[in-house]
C-alpha cells in the first residue's frame, strides 16, 4: 500500500458524511463506494436496532456504549432522542426517565411529563403495556455492540469521505501532460481508483 | 415475553435467546460491506473481497472458538484434574 499523503481535507463531503452515512462518498461522485457504504453502516445500525430494539441505543442508562453510537451522527442522536422522549418516562418524584417495566403503562395524558403508573388489567389485555420491550442478556449486548461497531465504521466512512487522499487511492487528479512512462502505464497511479 | 411481529420491528428485541451465536453473521457481513466499501482499491474485486474477508472472521472465530473448548474441555483437566 502506499504511503499516506497529506492532503486538504474535502469539508463538504466531510460535512456530508457527518450528516449522514456514505452521503460523502456521493458528494464526491463516488456513488458506489458510497452507497455500499451506506449499506454497511446503515444496516449494521438497523440490525442492532432489531435484535435489541430502541433499547440498543440508550445515551442515559448505556453511556458508554452510546459512545459509539454517537458516532453515526443525526442517526445515532436521532435514534437516541425517540428512544428518550417516546418510549421512556418518569417515576413520581424522579428526576430520570427510565425504560417501563412489565406491568407499567406510560401515562402522557393529564399529566406534566410521561410517568409510569400500573397497568389495569383492561390495559394489558389490549396490549397497552409498557412501550417496548428491552433486550436481555447476551442479546442486549449483540445489538449494543452492533450499534457502536456501526458508529465505529461510520467514522472510517466519514475520514476517507473527509481525507479522500489519505491512503493515495481515491480522489482524481488530472495526470500531468507528456508521454507515458511504461511504469505508470503498467501500474495503477494514485487517484486511479474505479468506482 | 412479546412475540415479534412486522409493526413492533425494531421496537422490540427479538427473543432468540437459544441462537444467540449465529447473530454474528449478518453482524460481520454488514461489517465487511461497509469495511470494504472504503479499503477496497479496486472496486471490480469488491463483492470478492467482501466474501474473503467474511471467511476469514468467521473462519477466526471458528478456530478461537475450536482452541477455546480443547482447552477447557481437554486441557485444563489434563493439567489440574478436580477430585471425584
Amino acid at each position: 500500500m502506499p504511503p499516506s499523503t497529506p492532503t486538504s481535507p474535502d469539508l463538504v463531503a466531510g460535512l456530508a458524511a457527518a450528516a449522514f452515512p456514505g452521503l460523502g462518498h456521493i458528494v464526491q461522485k463516488r456513488a458506489k463506494r458510497g452507497l455500499l457504504a451506506m449499506l454497511g453502516v446503515m444496516g449494521l445500525f438497523l440490525y442492532g436496532l432489531l435484535i435489541g430494539g430502541i433499547d440498543a441505543v440508550d445515551s442515559r442508562e448505556d453511556r458508554v456504549w452510546f459512545a459509539g453510537a454517537a458516532l453515526l451522527g443525526p442517526v445515532g442522536f436521532g435514534a437516541d432522542w425517540i428512544h428518550q422522549n417516546k418510549f421512556k418516562a418518569y417515576d413520581p418524584g424522579s428526576p430520570f426517565p427510565r425504560s417501563g417495566r412489565p406491568g407499567e403503562v406510560r401515562q402522557t395524558e393529564g399529566v406534566e411529563r410521561p410517568t409510569w403508573t400500573p397497568a389495569t388489567a383492561e390495559q394489558l389485555e389490549s396490549g397497552r403495556g409498557r412501550p417496548n420491550t428491552p433486550g436481555l442478556g447476551r442479546l442486549n449486548e449483540i445489538a449494543m455492540l452492533a450499534v457502536a461497531l456501526a458508529g465505529m465504521l461510520n467514522l472510517i466512512v466519514f475520514l476517507d469521505a473527509l481525507l479522500p487522499d489519505a491512503r493515495g487511492v481515491t480522489k482524481p487528479t488530472p495526470r500531468p501532460a507528456g508521454p507515458r512512462t511504461l511504469a505508470a502505464a503498467a501500474a495503477p497511479g494514485r487517484g486511479e481508483e474505479t468506482q | 415475553m412479546n412475540t415479534l411481529t412486522l409493526g413492533r420491528a425494531f421496537i422490540d428485541a427479538v427473543p432468540v435467546h437459544d441462537t444467540w451465536y449465529l447473530l454474528i453473521v449478518p453482524m460481520v457481513v454488514f461489517i465487511a460491506i461497509g469495511y470494504k466499501s472504503v479499503r477496497c482499491g479496486n472496486m471490480n474485486n469488491y463483492w470478492r473481497e467482501v466474501l474473503v474477508f467474511i471467511i476469514q472472521v468467521l473462519g477466526g472465530m471458528a478456530l478461537l472458538t475450536v482452541a477455546f473448548m480443547i482447552t477447557i474441555n481437554i486441557l485444563v483437566p489434563l493439567l489440574a484434574p478436580m477430585p471425584g
